[in-house]
């Protein structure tokens, strides 16, 4: 597992494979799209989905914390999938996470499946953020627009990549994509799908694989 | 079928040669004469004993081509009794399955004519009525409170029916069912559901006769133990020899250089539009839905004053739009419909008088029942004229018809223990007044699907319907079954009115209706298709230029495109058809024949030169040879086999050899398919020498081999797509509420995924990787194809160049895969490579 840093706005970022990047500087672990609970929502709805995917990923969320001894967590939006209830075990094991990790300030900005209940279930010790955090040069939000007050971080859209050279191979993997005046992160929940972006070649993409990030933004250029 | 020009006059000596000397047997069929010597038909030998075997109480499947009075075989019978004088009739006493909604209408309309003629001047009214997805619920009251004495419906409305739980009531009077069109049914999960369905019915009605009508297959014998239960005697009758076929085709001009690869067939439209001109009725059949669109608007383009007598008919389009089309297909008033397998089925259009195959026809009873379509006057033959897309086809022409000669037709087999389908009816069955274990297993195994099915198999669905599996403990609230009093049932209202407007296993899936801004709805296509689209943009479709408005809500809303920019054209999601294996081997013979100086088909001079081309630069294979080519291309270094062997087993087979190439050291190869042979592509030259090559094919640990391959690969996830939705675990939504439940709705690729990792046990992904196998893979063709790949002479040729076998492989670049052994690192390193390099030569 290797981190790759990058300097965005003049801020070192370290992009790693496990699809969050930290910022140094502010000892902030930055994440998008958990969508913690999605199997419940599923599972109510009749469709059989494994427990404990939210456990794992969450599991896998604080141990990145503990890695980059991170002192704030600042989750992108869509932490949540939908309408959870507070019997749903997950909410449990992310408190017990917390009671651990009592000196992590949480910070979470609403996402769009955030609205339903989110807020209400997960009022203590969780710093919510209802449209946007601007922390210069950047600010953070969920669903990613230009926005004059800085340099936008994001997430939403899951953004991955298809590699494909003058052979027929093809290669697909979920990217960092920073454009112009905006960077999205890939989500980081295991059970949520990709959207296939198309960047330009201005943008800079760096390519998640199982151990490694690698900067890959000359592959846009070599198309035109 | 009562068509007074299809049948001449009845020998005479049929009535007396069949009739048995039960006199109440022969009363019984004095007004079926009556009618047939009317209407001066003839009396078919086979028609006679099929109702002499119903009179007797059995079952049995009758066999005959499309058109010769198949229909009346099996419908007679029950109207016969019901006429006779000391028979009282009430209840609902015959269904009709068919396998098409939309037959439905006019199949109903047929069977209640003949039974009007025969209770003519007595006192029984025979009424005939349709249950569709159709059918409004006021209607559906209607007929529970007076049913008729025939119901026609499909599969899936027969399930639903069965999930009430007054479903057994109203079906007490019942005595026959007759699935028409059985070979239709019967290779797939909708076949299997029929089948437990039926189960279910014999149970309800010990009484049953179980009648099916097929046309010709290889296998007649295993499809009636399919439809009546394998542990049940039934009748075989065979029908009236088929009419006979001719086979044509469209020849490129001589001095036309035809194409080597490609699958649209376009160039060649000059000269179908002048077949097309040369008869009053056409169809136009194409492969798939995005070639009919391609070829609707190229016919259109080269003749646009036949805007208005030519149509495109297809899957996706709207139901008004297909029967508008049906309509006047049915009164002639039509010059040419092009159309997908969508026209394959149902009543006769009797003014087609000519069908087109544009492509390969894949198989030699697929052609032979699209040829069937045409023909329906008195002592026409059917006449197909096939189209060929790419040079290679022209072989593959003369080969159906030397194939339909010598009638080797192929067979259609049932699929095997498809829990997801058991799933369903389980739950069906549960909610319509539920069931005891013992006693449902027994039923279950009675059927020819789930004979082999193994107690734990058992259990696991069970608990499946029951607590979700082992995934969903979980979940309290998820009891979708409840077992109380040793019976199984349903108690939840939502689960009970989800599954029911779930109940089917025809796979779909998100599709976006494409609607005209003013409201009208011309169909429906793929979600990722309208998502790669922005307002403003032009696509093709349902035979039409469409601009792009908006989209909203699942609708894609468009108006007519002006202008003369041309559009994307919609591919649907949809496997590809295999070549028949009685095909393939009947293309190897024909290279041989041709080799020999011994065949002559205009179509194979025509291809002469390039199969020359084949002999000078490779070889050309024959039934006992194998084929490898290893060519150099800019692209990297390429291994071509060609085992003919159609493109699922192909699949298999480049899924295999490239498995084991990669596990003997890190490589990334790309695979493509078709149906002659399949293409490995590296970067690196791959390993040459035949005693290498033959560790590559051997049959040893051909299972495991391929389920490494099968788990490193997008196959079973594919696979997995309608088996999801089939045990109902993707929700597709309630009609007209897509937007609120699309957080509901995962895809199946994230489900297999999550299920593969959290529940290993899961027998659905343990299902999506057995039918992968056995159906995806075909593994039992390709452990063949394996065993006399060892016995044949192999070849391995180095050409310098793309030869013609070669050639339509490595043109194709669509559904390519890829399989990887190197490191990620390593793997986007050597891509970033490539493409700069390319970047590089292309600014020099």
């Amino acid at each position: 597992m290797k981190d790759l840093e990058i300097i965005c706005q003049s801020q070192e970022l370290k992009l790693h494979p496990d699809k969050v990047a930290y910022w140094p500087a502010a000892k902030t672990l930055l994440v998008a799209d958990v969508h913690a609970g999605k199997e419940h929502i599923l599972g109510r709805a009749g469709i059989s989905i494994p427990a404990g995917i939210s456990e794992d990923t969450l599991d896998h969320l604080f141990a990145l914390v503990d890695h980059y001894c991170a002192e704030r967590l600042l989750i992108l939006g869509d932490f949540t999938h939908g309408y959870h209830t507070r019997d749903e075990a997950w909410i449990k094991h992310f408190y017990d996470h917390l009671a651990q990790h009592d000196q992590l300030n949480v910070q979470i900005v609403a996402g769009n499946h955030d609205k339903h209940t989110a807020k209400r279930l997960l009022d203590k010790d969780v710093v919510w953020i209802p449209d946007c955090l601007v922390e210069p040069p950047f600010v953070f939000t969920h669903i990613p627009k230009p926005d004059e007050r800085g340099y936008v971080i994001a997430g939403h859209l899951h953004p991955a990549y298809v590699i494909q050279n003058n052979s027929k191979e093809k290669l697909q993997a979920p990217v960092f994509w920073f454009q112009q005046s905006m960077g999205v992160l890939p989500a980081f929940g295991h059970f949520t799908g990709a959207g296939k972006i198309q960047p330009e070649t201005t943008d800079r993409l760096f390519i998640t694989g199982p151990d490694c990030v690698i900067d890959i933004s000359g592959v846009t250029a070599s198309l035109r | 079928m009562p068509d007074k020009t299809k049948q001449p006059r009845r020998k005479s000596k049929s009535k007396s040669d069949c009739t048995t000397e039960n006199d109440r047997a022969s009363s019984l069929y004095t007004k079926t004469y009556q009618w047939f010597d009317d209407n001066n038909w003839t009396l078919f030998e086979f028609q006679q004993k099929a109702w002499d075997a119903w009179h007797q109480g059995e079952s049995g499947l009758i066999h005959s081509p499309t058109g010769s009075g198949k229909t009346l075989a099996a419908w007679l019978g029950p109207v016969q009794h019901a006429a006779a004088e000391n028979v009282k009739v009430s209840g609902l006493n015959v269904l009709w399955l068919t396998p098409l909604r939309a037959l439905a209408n006019d199949t109903c309309k047929q069977l209640q004519q003949a039974a009007d003629k025969l209770t003519a001047d007595t006192n029984v009214a025979l009424r005939v009525e349709t249950r569709t997805g159709d059918t409004s619920s006021s209607k559906r009251a209607k007929q529970k409170s007076s049913p008729p004495f025939a119901l026609i419906t499909t599969p899936e409305s027969l399930s639903v029916m069965l999930s009430y739980a007054d479903g057994g009531k109203s079906l007490s009077k019942l005595h026959t069912v007759v699935v028409d069109e059985w070979h239709e049914l019967i290779g797939s999960k909708r076949g299997v559901q029929t089948q437990l369905c039926l189960a279910r019915l014999k149970k309800l009605c010990p009484q049953l006769r179980i009648w099916g009508v097929s046309a010709t297959l290889a296998n007649l014998d295993q499809a009636m133990d399919t439809l009546i239960g394998h542990q049940a005697d039934g009748r075989l009758i065979q029908g009236v020899i088929p009419k006979s076929v001719v086979v044509d085709s469209i020849l490129p001009q001589d001095n036309q250089r035809f194409r080597w690869s490609g699958h649209l067939g376009v160039e060649l439209v000059k000269q179908a539009a002048e077949v097309i001109d040369g008869a009053s009725t056409s169809l136009v059949f194409t492969n798939t839905r995005s070639q009919a669109e391609i070829w609707f608007k190229s016919l259109l383009e080269h003749k646009p004053e036949w805007l208005d007598s030519i149509a495109l008919h297809h899957g996706s389009l709207d139901k008004k739009l297909r029967q508008a089309i049906e309509d006047r297909l049915r009164t002639g008033d039509i010059r040419c419909v092009v159309c997908t397998s969508s026209l394959d089925l149902g009543v006769d259009f009797s003014p087609v008088d000519q069908v087109l195959q544009i492509g390969s026809p894949k198989g030699v009873a697929r052609l032979l029942q699209r040829a069937g379509r045409s023909g329906h006057q008195p002592g026409a033959v059917s006449r197909v004229v096939c189209v060929p897309t790419h040079a290679f086809e022209l072989v593959e022409i003369a080969s159906v018809r030397s194939a339909l000669e010598e009638r080797r037709i192929e067979s259609r087999r049932s699929p095997l223990r498809c829990h997801d389908v058991l799933s369903q009816h389980l739950v069906t069955i549960a909610l319509g007044g539920g069931f005891e274990e013992a006693a449902m297993l027994a039923e279950v195994k009675t059927t020819y699907a789930y004979q082999s099915l193994s107690n734990d198999e058992w259990q696991w669905v069970l608990d499946f319907i029951t607590r979700g599996g082992q995934a969903l403990q979980g979940y309290p609230q998820y009891h979708k079954v409840v077992l109380s009093d040793a019976t199984y049932r349903v108690k939840d209202k939502t689960i009970a009115l989800r599954h029911r407007m779930a109940i089917g296993t025809i796979n779909s899936d998100a599709q976006i209706n494409v609607v005209f801004q003013r409201g009208k709805r011309l169909g429906t296509t793929e979600e990722n298709f309208i998502a790669r689209l922005k307002p403003g943009d032009i696509f093709q479709f349902a035979g039409k230029r469409l601009e792009l408005r908006r989209v909203a809500d699942m609708t894609a809303y468009v108006k007519l495109a002006s202008g003369k920019k041309t559009g994307a054209v919609p591919r649907w999601w949809g496997t590809q058809m295999p070549i028949s294996t009685e095909l393939a081997d009947s293309v190897l013979r024909t290279l041989v024949e041709w080799k020999q100086k011994t065949a002559s088909a205009p179509e194979l001079d025509c291809v002469g030169s390039m199969l020359e081309l084949q002999q000078q630069w490779s070889v050309l294979p024959g039934p006992n040879d194998l084929l490898i080519e290893l060519i150099q291309t800019r692209e990297g270094y390429s291994m071509f086999c060609y085992p003919f062997a159609g493109r699922l087993a192909h699949e298999g087979l480049a899924m295999l050899v490239a498995n084991r190439l990669s596990a003997k050291y890190p490589l990334t190869v790309t695979l493509q398919i078709n149906d002659y042979g399949f293409e490995l592509q590296c970067a690196e030259p791959i390993d040459v020498c035949e005693d290498n090559l033959k560790e590559l094919f051997t049959a040893d640990n051909l299972v495991e081999d391929i389920l490494t391959s099968v788990n490193s690969g997008e196959i079973a996830r594919r696979q997995f797509r309608d088996i999801a939705r089939i045990a109902g675990l993707v929700f597709q939504g309630y009609p007209g509420s897509s937007k609120t439940t699309r957080q509901v709705q995962a895809s199946s690729g994230l489900i297999f995924d999550v299920l593969e990792k959290y529940d290993s046990g899961n027998l659905l992904v343990d299902q999506a990787r057995r039918e992968v196998l056995e159906q995806q893979l075909e593994i039992q063709r390709l452990k063949q194809c394996l065993l006399s790949i060892k016995q044949r002479k192999w070849h391995i040729c180095t050409p310098e160049r793309l030869t013609p076998l070669a050639f339509p492989l490595w043109a194709e670049s669509v559904q390519s895969q890829t399989y990887s052994s190197e490191k990620f690192q390593t793997r986007v390193e050597r891509m970033l490579g490539t493409l700069e390099k390319a970047a590089a030569e292309s600014l020099d």
